[in-house]
């Protein structure tokens, strides 16, 4: 172990996130060893989901504030999540459940980009999603792309570079035959076919033989062009995208709602090797934006994410990497205490919850609290940047790496967040 | 005080000087690493001049240490220094813990500033000096001396002490810091300095002579009468002579008397707002001023010359920050010692204070007398550019390559100018044609095409930021109003590049638009939701136009460029007026505002702000605006600009060529801003029409035009270059002329942030730099070019296929080798070599009709390194 200083002993006791000597001390063993790499999957319940309604009830609230939905117990014991959830609260002991995370970005554009990175957005610098940085620093996989966002990304990998884009798949839907863009061949084009018009190419691609490497602009063609050969035509990747091949039984562990492939589709990837899948919850015809109608809609919207979401733990929990996959699942803020005219809860970035499991995590807790309304944090609370400090710590890469804007600059991963105390 | 004379040669700090050098004998201050060295030094350290720089060059102001935003142990400075006022307090701030202080005046040496980083306390950032070294002296001198701050601005007088009035308190530091300061150190100091105080008396800062010495206080403030002080100058009782040995002249007694007179004022820049500062660096000499290198591991010693507006000159290199721009040619210690690594060329570059001087080091590829690669011959009477090209190439030893063939000529050309592959007639044409001229003439011929308008536009709208997505809402989704105004704009500047008007008349109609666009101006780059604040206008103006990046000096004084928040705030404040209702100055009063260091402006309420912001841009002599233009252009045809990236102008990214540069730039203003004139300029020469094959000599050369670079077709041209090799031979004008229907033109509005527009890099026009276009190959342009359905469909329903198709079916005559020939000129523009032909045929052989072999023929040449690339 490394030695240190007093001066150190008095900064860790300093740090605003609160961690104890003991926390410090095992940072301290970890950074001995590499990190272990993990696979990830970010579940973004993209519009902002009611905290008070999902992972976060207060009973004993005003009527109206409290809402239509009571408590249920989980598994785990003194956690209490909504009624509507039953699936996940039998599996409690998975996730951790964090409360009081707090910002003040209402905004859906500004607010999901901030969620989608971990900083808040800024004019000057644009800032990664979590899965290209994962794209940076993970080596590529032989056959299969590194990161895959089921749904289009809506942030980009920013100043880490084009190069470092998901692979955008669309929202499998349960009997519809599914596709990948650019991935899968369609149109009775064969593997063999493809394979004779590659051949072709490579016989035909000479001009600038024995120059492969000669600038930024040649160097690496070859190269992609030959990974995406491998991706395209290779059984690897096309089973892994291949809903098909799941029982229908797991089908419907994991629900048809498109919710539930989604997930299903994630576990395949990462199953497979896929370092990092990106699934948005943004179902065409509503969304968790609940500004009228917030208890019916979200009836109709909690089954399947509890579904979905559970299948999900339980199914990595039986492969056995769960404890090598790491899980996060948030909105871009929570919702009104109050309960509007329309029955609705609008915009509420002062909290919200967030759910975290896989890796490190330990399962069966919940994080923080509110206040008696779910407004406020009860003490400091957590920000989204330290959410993504948690996850990124929980993926074994560390949140204060630093990277090169294009004018030079250092910025750090995540600039001002730290991993969660008592997450791990 | 010891002054050496020392010849330098005079090299302006911003502006790279070359060839003038001019020797001249100025006196100049020995390094302090010579006058701190040894304990003897009476002389008190400049916070702005000495304090500052050090810590800048032990690291203490970086971002990983004390200048971090959140500071460090506690002990924050301004990021990079420059703000005097917090940096100072600082210091004097209590430190964590109670029991020790940063800055303790009793016990210098028990101060924390210099505890820590000699490590006698443990610190974090570890040893920065040793103790006994002349960094640990120059700052226990300055602890000292009071640990005061930046001179000259505020003189810390007592208020209720007598002051002679008629003198300000910047005139009173002046008079303190020129006549007084000087004297007490060389006078008094050996017996009333730091290291000896005779008859308990030390004369090293106010306080001191204050309290005075065994014979009671030095000096009474207002009163020389009573002061000690003057009487022992005066030699005017028998047991008070000072100097013992020797009375001061007149004038130095005069001047004694006239401070104390004063109020013995003793600046300490206690109360100056941040950033202020009246000693104003007037610029950085370096020498040598150019450094030119022959062999790995030779070195080259740099000595920096710091000349202040107060006439101070002082070596300080052992005050200055070093970088080099490239490693892999030279590398530079921190005492500014130059050692070669390999051929090429860079810049190290020096900074001190604001100053910035960057020193080009050269180290040639081969020698200068090699001819063992034969050099090109010449095809055209001698351009201007290829004379400064190949002053440069002849300099460094490189041999340019040989000019490249018809055929890469044309569709270079025909993208860099136009955004468009050649049309296969116009293939055939060119490459029969045997005039000497045709080449020039193409280029005519291109420039008077809508296409050439189209893709000039397009980039205009990349540097301007036309992006329907800010121009009416944030909303992630661009709404319809967005996109009717983004393709308003984009019109707007098409009709002027149209008609080729003059480049600084465009930009004031943009820069002069009518808010509410009644007088034919385009507003929308002032009425932009994404323009917040005055600072985001500011950031956006001097990148659009100026080709420079502030956004540093935003939060911190600029690490690579002269700018200070100041600076910046001085400039924003321009803008604060402009907003998207109104235009008009809110000053109070009149105003003189300076625009970057380079222009005052007056205002007046009521003045419409950007009028004279206009006058200053359009000004042959702004340092910025012409030149922005000329080398985004150029970097349109040689993917690297002359300043590299092309909107970064700071002194510490300079010009690879600068008369190239220079001349471009004067010749451009003179043809009264002709955008024709600039294309025409940079296409006709040779530099532009050599191959991208490289000889021996400058296969590493990316950055002196010495041959062409290959680059990945931008993500516009990819998309118009696959309809229009697929198109039916009757649609194939169409698809080509069709302004409306293509992605580098009318379209490019509604396609920014399609898939295929993200996949090969369009920017989304959403931050203030060229980056974001990207070029660079990725796995996902792979997948895109082999699999896409949009590739996949552009060659399934290719009119010219099915034409093949049609035949085919119908028994007409095939005539495979034409077909076979067309697929190479719809896509690389060149008839196939006999291998390839025979590759080909092998194909259709194997291939159940000649319409599916041809099919696979155009998707494996759409995939080749040939297309995807600009060469």
């Amino acid at each position: 172990m490394r030695n240190f200083t007093r001066r150190q002993f008095l900064q860790v006791g300093s740090l605003g996130s609160g961690l104890t000597l003991a926390d410090y001390l095992r940072i301290q063993a970890a950074e001995t060893k590499p990190p272990e790499k993990r696979s990830a999957i970010f579940i973004f319940m993209e519009g902002a989901p009611s905290h008070q309604d999902t992972f976060d009830l207060k009973p004993d609230a005003p009527a109206e504030v409290r809402g239509e939905f009571k408590p249920i117990a989980t598994n785990a014991a003194g956690v209490q999540i909504c009624e509507h959830m039953p699936l996940l609260a039998s599996g409690a002991n998975k996730f951790a459940i964090i409360r009081g995370v707090t910002h003040n970005v209402a905004d859906h554009g500004l607010a999901k980009k901030y969620l989608l990175t971990g900083n808040k957005s800024s004019q000057t610098v644009s800032y990664p999603e979590y899965g290209s940085v994962v794209s940076h620093e993970f080596p590529s996989v032989r056959e299969l792309p590194t990161y895959v966002s089921i749904d289009e990304s809506f942030v980009g990998p920013g100043y880490l570079g084009s190069r470092y884009s998901a692979l955008t798949a669309d929202k499998p839907k349960h009997g519809v035959p599914y596709s990948v863009r650019g991935v899968s061949l369609e149109d009775g084009l064969t593997v063999a076919k493809y394979k004779s018009q590659k051949k072709l190419l490579d016989d035909l691609d000479t001009a600038f033989r024995g120059f492969e490497d000669l600038d930024d602009q040649v160097r690496g063609m070859d190269r992609f062009s030959q990974q995406a050969f491998d991706i395209i035509s290779s059984p690897k990747a096309r089973s892994a995208f291949d809903l098909s091949r799941e029982k229908p039984e797991e089908n419907d562990r994991f629900g048809k709602h498109e919710f539930g492939q989604s997930l299903l589709l994630a576990a395949r990837l990462i199953e497979a090797g896929v370092h990092f899948v990106t699934v948005r919850l943004r179902p065409a015809d509503f969304d968790f934006d609940t500004h009228s109608d917030n208890f019916s809609r979200l009836r109709t919207l909690l089954p399947p994410f509890d579904r979905g979401l559970a299948a999900l733990l339980d199914r990595l929990e039986e492969r056995g990497l769960l404890s090598s996959t790491a899980i996060m699942a948030a909105g871009e803020f929570g919702r009104t205490p109050k309960i509007n005219s329309q029955g609705g809860r609008d915009h509420w970035a002062r909290a919200m919850s967030a759910v975290m499991a896989g890796g490190d995590v330990k399962g069966g807790r919940v994080i923080g609290e509110t206040d008696r309304t779910a407004a406020e944090p009860k003490s400091i609370g957590y920000t989204p940047d330290d959410l993504a400090a948690s996850f990124f710590a929980n993926i074994g890469i560390s949140p204060k790496i630093e990277f090169r804007s294009n004018v030079g600059r250092p910025i750090t991963l995540v600039r001002d967040g730290s991993p969660i105390r008592g997450l791990f | 005080m010891k002054q050496t004379l020392i010849a330098i040669s005079l090299c302006l700090a911003v502006k790279l000087c070359l060839t003038v050098e001019t020797v001249v004998a100025v006196e100049v201050t020995p390094p302090a690493s010579t006058r701190f060295a040894d304990g003897h030094a009476q002389e008190i350290p400049d916070f702005q001049r000495h304090i500052v720089p050090l810590l800048g060059r032990l690291g203490c102001n970086s971002a990983k240490c004390h200048g971090s935003f959140q500071g460090q142990g506690g002990f924050q400075l301004s990021l990079f220094g420059f703000d005097f006022r917090s940096d100072q307090a600082a210091m004097h701030d209590a430190a964590s813990s109670a029991d020790v202080s940063r800055i303790n005046q009793r016990d210098p040496g028990k101060s924390l500033l210099v505890q820590k980083p000699t490590l006698q306390t443990e610190h974090e950032g570890g040893q920065r000096f040793a103790e006994g070294s002349w960094e640990h002296r120059l700052l226990l001198r300055w602890i000292e001396s009071g640990g005061h701050g930046a001179s000259r601005i505020d003189a810390k007088t007592n208020e209720t002490e007598p002051q002679e009035s008629g003198t300000s308190k910047p005139e009173q530091a002046a008079f303190f810091n020129q006549s007084i300061k000087p004297l007490l150190e060389d006078h008094c100091y050996e017996c009333h300095g730091f290291n000896s105080r005779k008859g308990g008396l030390s004369l090293t800062n106010r306080e001191a002579l204050l309290s005075g010495g065994d014979t009671g206080p030095a000096l009474v403030p207002g009163n020389p009468e009573a002061s000690l002080l003057i009487e022992a100058v005066r030699y005017s009782v028998n047991e008070l002579q000072m100097p013992p040995s020797g009375r001061l002249s007149e004038s130095e007694i005069a001047a004694l008397e006239k401070w104390v007179r004063m109020g013995a004022s003793w600046p300490d820049g206690d109360n100056i707002a941040p950033g202020e500062t009246d000693l104003v660096l007037v610029s950085l000499h370096t020498e040598p001023a150019e450094i030119l290198l022959q062999e790995t591991d030779q070195t080259q010693q740099i000595q920096v010359i710091a000349e202040w507006d107060n006439g101070i000159r002082e070596d300080v290199t052992c005050l200055t920050r070093f970088q080099t721009n490239n490693d892999a040619v030279a590398t530079i210690n921190q005492d500014g010692l130059v050692k070669s690594a390999g051929a090429g060329d860079t810049h190290v570059i020096a900074f001190y204070d604001n100053g910035v001087a960057a020193i080009p080091v050269l180290r040639p590829y081969g020698s200068q007398g090699d001819r063992s690669v034969e050099q090109p011959s010449r095809v055209k009477p001698s351009h201007p550019i290829d004379q400064f090209v190949s002053a440069k190439l002849d300099k460094l030893g490189l041999v340019p390559s040989h000019i490249c063939s018809d055929a890469e000529f044309l569709r270079r050309v025909s993208i860099d100018m136009t955004g468009t592959l050649p049309a296969p007639a116009e293939v055939r044409m060119f490459l029969t044609d045997n005039s000497e001229e045709k080449r020039d003439r193409k280029i005519d011929e291109l420039l008077q095409r809508p296409t050439y308008a189209a893709w000039w536009t397009n980039k205009l709208c990349d540097f301007t930021g036309c992006n329907p997505k800010s121009i009416a809402s944030l909303l992630e989704v661009a709404r319809e109003d967005g996109y009717v105004k983004a393709s308003e704009w984009y019109s707007w500047i098409y009709d002027r590049v149209a008609r080729n008007d003059p480049y600084d008349k465009i930009v004031e109609g943009i820069m002069l638009a009518d808010l509410s666009g009644r007088d034919g101006g385009m507003p929308y780059f002032w009425t932009r939701q994404s323009l917040k604040e005055p600072k985001d206008t500011a950031m956006s103006v001097a990148h659009a136009f100026l080709g420079i990046q502030l956004q540093c000096a935003e939060c911190h004084k600029h690490p690579f460029d002269q700018w200070t928040q100041a600076d910046f705030s001085e400039f924003a404040q321009f803008f604060d007026s402009v907003t998207r209702t109104k235009r008009t100055s809110s000053v109070d009063g009149e105003q003189e505002l300076r625009l970057l260091r380079s222009h005052v402006v007056q205002m007046k309420p009521g003045d419409d702000p950007r009028r004279p912001l206009m006058e200053w841009l359009r000004d042959p002599e702004n340092p910025w605006f012409a030149r922005a233009l000329v080398n985004r252009v150029w970097a349109g045809y040689f993917n690297v600009g002359i300043v590299d990236p092309p909107d970064q102008f700071t002194p510490a990214n300079p010009p690879s060529n600068p008369q190239l540069l220079d001349w471009l730039t004067r010749g451009f203003i003179d043809s009264g801003y002709d955008m024709k004139w600039l294309h025409r300029q940079i296409a006709t020469c040779e530099t532009y029409q050599r191959s991208w094959k490289p000889n021996e000599t400058n296969r590493q050369d990316q950055r002196n035009f010495s041959r062409a670079i290959p680059r990945r077709i931008p993500a516009e041209v990819v998309y118009d270059a696959l309809k229009q090799a697929t198109a039916a031979s009757d649609q194939h004008d169409a698809v080509r002329t069709n302004l409306q229907r293509r992605a580098s033109g009318h379209l490019s509005m509604r396609m920014a942030g399609t898939h295929a527009m993200k996949v090969f890099g369009k920017p989304d026009r959403s931050v203030n730099c060229d980056c974001e276009r990207v070029n660079e190959p990725t796995l996902l342009q792979a997948i895109f070019t082999q699999n896409d359905p949009l590739l996949r469909m552009r060659i399934a329903d290719s009119g010219w296929i099915i034409e093949i198709e049609d035949a085919e079916l119908e028994g007409k005559p095939v005539d495979q080798k034409a077909l076979i020939d067309e697929v190479w000129i719809r896509t690389v523009g060149r008839f196939p070599t006999s291998t390839q032909r025979q590759r080909a045929d092998q194909h259709l052989a194997g291939s159940d009709t000649i319409a599916e072999g041809i099919a696979d023929l155009m998707w494996a040449m759409l995939n080749t390194k040939e297309f995807l690339l600009n060469h």
